[in-house]
């Protein structure tokens, strides 16, 4: 009993990790209709720029908030350098100008920082919590923690906020967008901010428990790209709860099965789940251009 | 890019000494003088996955050959080093060994870092008749025996025996495995099996692995956790992902300790692990704990003499892997020394005579019949982490 329930918690932790970069995609998605693919890479450049500052002798909480606006920047650099510039492509060519542009982000930080991995201390300790035979890290709960406040945060400000708003129409449809006054290109210019640094946010948190070097962002952008599939593309709750499942399956994998298998058996669940539900688990909210 | 770079950095640097030489000597000298310089090539994986391997062998071997040039080169003529990046890719390797010998015509080639690229590089090796000193330490690079291919660590086998013989003194017979399915882990695991079925005093009991990538092993060690069995937790794997499993198995409280590979000695462990590392035992190589070696040991002064040189240039610890890249080169000038002259052949047989030659990690000894350079005894110590610092132990 004791290790399912261990099982759960490391699933559920693991699976946070997923969802919050998840999220990043989720939010270039809906504002852009692009796949980010240097979102993991911005959420590296984030942790790295946070332990170059406490590095410098800065406090942690300066360091964390440097480095989340550090993404940002480097968010609004993607899109003025790259993106911009391409001007009216399609969101084919712009998808591949971000597997281009997470290229020159991880160049970036090797020539800066060297291929080396850091950490950053976790926000409040490392003493590992024990609840019912159960271990929990402290870091893990600010994961979740964080995960849960950018849902809530995102949700608000697409639904309710007048720019949140513009920004949905910018993506639904650039044109009419324009009519009604809105400037296209500076809500895009926004997304890709916020796109970094939300990246940046989940970088830094991330960084105290897996670490942070010039690679970290392919594989978590790819699980984080995978969750947000899961829970179809342009849901934030659903790229929670894809990232969760992911999670918590790749742990049971690993508890009960082979740890050979688990990556097979969580991608294994995503065709299962994108054969039946092709639009993910809730689905796109209907807006799909033709 | 990379590439383009280097080779860039080759020709400005080229411009300038014939530029140099061309003002003092004019231009027809310069080209015989170019060609008397002693052409060693150096292929490292310094990108990729195995960079931490090849970043420290790259930075060390430019740091020696400066070093020997001030000292008037060998053979009293400069050493002109020709290094490419293989970047983890083994084809890659190939092609750059293949030009090595034919376009930049060097005498003798060291690389590469890893086991893979090594092996590609030793046909070529084989075919154009080049000596090849590797930094990369499988058994299979050695048995069977490849006539040009000479290999500068010890080979998995003995590194892990280090490791077990550990385990059988302390009684610990019963352990798990926990590895990485990254190639390097899968290789080590096979290695821990065949040995332990082989000796028989350390029984796996357990084996579990991770993908490369993953951020938590808790459920694994937790699954090693309630196996009453286990004595031991072996991590088989390098780079960042034995830090977490550290920090997992010490927040899960396991009691049975934790062993890691040789390929985990690096100051960065204890560091990126912080205080989840207390207690962690790893054989190391003699580099890491020059400071508590035996003054009677053969490669002390050197290596404190070659550590003092490396903070001077690069601000930072040299550890293991940089001993390796050191030993290298010592090992192909050492030869070219004795050789006279730059011939492979000639080069091949001075190096089956190198005979006693302490290096930073041990000292080597070659032959027509072994050219994995070893020794009877293992040149790797036994360590547990204590207050952050690699502790010898008994």
């Amino acid at each position: 009993m004791t290790e399912l329930l261990q099982y759960v918690i490391t699933g559920v932790t693991v699976g946070s990790i997923y969802g919050l970069i998840a999220l990043g995609f989720v939010l270039v998605y809906n504002s852009s209709h692009v796949i980010n693919f240097a979102q993991g890479d911005l959420q590296m450049v984030g942790g790295m720029i946070a332990v170059a500052v406490l590095t410098a002798g800065l406090p942690l909480p300066v360091a964390v908030v440097v480095g989340t606006l550090g993404g940002a920047v480097a968010g609004f650099l993607l899109y003025k350098a790259a993106i911009e510039p391409a001007g009216d492509a399609g969101p084919l060519p712009l998808v591949v100008i971000t597997l281009g542009a997470a290229l020159v982000l991880r160049g970036v930080v090797e020539l800066i920082w060297g291929r080396g991995y850091y950490s950053l201390p976790a926000f409040s300790g490392d003493e590992a919590i024990q609840f019912l035979g159960v271990t929990i890290v402290p870091q893990s709960l600010w994961v979740l923690g964080l995960t849960a406040a950018v849902v809530v945060v995102l949700t608000y400000f697409f639904n309710s906020t007048k720019t949140g708003k513009a920004i949905l129409a910018t993506s639904i449809d650039p044109d009419a967008a324009t009519l009604m006054g809105i400037n296209t290109r500076r809500m895009k210019l926004l997304c890709f901010g916020l796109g970094g640094f939300l990246g940046a946010v989940a970088g830094v948190a991330i960084a105290p428990i897996a670490f942070t070097y010039s690679m970290v962002g392919l594989m978590l952008g790819l699980k984080g790209f995978v969750a947000a599939v899961l829970g179809g593309l342009g849901n934030f709750k659903g790229a929670v709860i894809g990232g969760l499942i992911l999670g918590v399956t790749e742990t049971m994998m690993s508890g009960y099965g082979a740890s050979d298998y688990k990556d097979a058996i969580a991608f294994l669940l995503i065709l299962v789940i994108l054969i039946f539900m092709p639009r993910g688990l809730l689905g796109a909210s209907g807006v799909e251009r033709v | 890019m990379k590439r383009q770079n280097q080779e860039r950095t080759k020709s400005i640097v080229g411009n300038i000494l014939k530029a140099a030489f061309g003002l003092s000597i004019g231009v027809m000298t310069t080209v015989s003088i170019a060609a008397d310089a002693v052409k060693i090539g150096v292929v490292t994986t310094s990108t990729g996955p195995g960079s931490y391997l090849g970043e420290a062998e790259e930075k060390t071997i430019k740091l020696m050959v400066d070093t020997l040039n001030k000292q008037g080169g060998v053979l009293g003529r400069k050493i002109e080093l020709v290094h490419y990046d293989d970047g983890t890719n083994a084809d890659r390797a190939r092609t750059l060994m293949q030009r090595l010998v034919t376009e930049d015509e060097v005498s003798l080639v060291i690389g590469s870092s890893t086991t893979p690229n090594t092996l590609s590089m030793a046909d070529v090796a084989t075919r154009s008749k080049v000596p090849l000193i590797s930094m990369a330490g499988a058994k299979v690079l050695t048995e069977p025996l490849r006539p040009w291919l000479f290999v500068i660590p010890e080979n998995d086998v003995m590194a892990l025996g280090v490791m077990f013989d550990h385990l059988a003194k302390h009684k610990l017979n019963n352990v798990a495995l926990l590895s990485s399915t990254s190639g390097f882990g899968r290789a080590a695991r096979e290695v821990a099996l065949e040995l332990s079925a082989k000796r028989g005093d350390v029984k796996v009991v357990a084996d579990e692995t991770y993908a490369a990538g993953d951020t938590d092993m808790s459920a694994q060690l937790t699954r090693i956790r309630s196996n009453g069995q286990v004595q031991a937790v072996i991590n088989l794997d390098f780079g960042n992902q034995p830090a977490i499993v550290t920090r997992n198995h010490a927040a899960l409280g396991i009691k049975a300790p934790l062993y890691l590979s040789h390929s985990t000695a690096a100051p960065k462990y204890p560091e990126l692990a912080g205080p989840a590392s207390e207690g962690a035992r790893l054989a190391v190589p003699s580099l890491m704990v020059v400071d508590q070696l035996p003054d009677s040991a053969p490669e002390k002064a050197k290596a404190l003499e070659f550590r003092t040189l490396y903070q001077e240039r690069y601000k930072e610890l040299p550890h293991g892997f940089h001993g390796y890249g050191y030993d290298g080169l010592l090992v192909a000038v050492d030869a070219i020394k004795r050789a006279g002259s730059t011939d492979g052949q000639a080069l091949k047989d001075a190096l089956e005579k190198t005979k006693g030659l302490p290096g930073v990690t041990g000292e080597y000894n070659y032959s027509a019949t072994n050219h994995g350079g070893y020794v009877p005894k293992s040149k790797l110590h036994m360590t547990e982490i204590r207050n952050g610092k690699f502790v010898m132990i008994d």
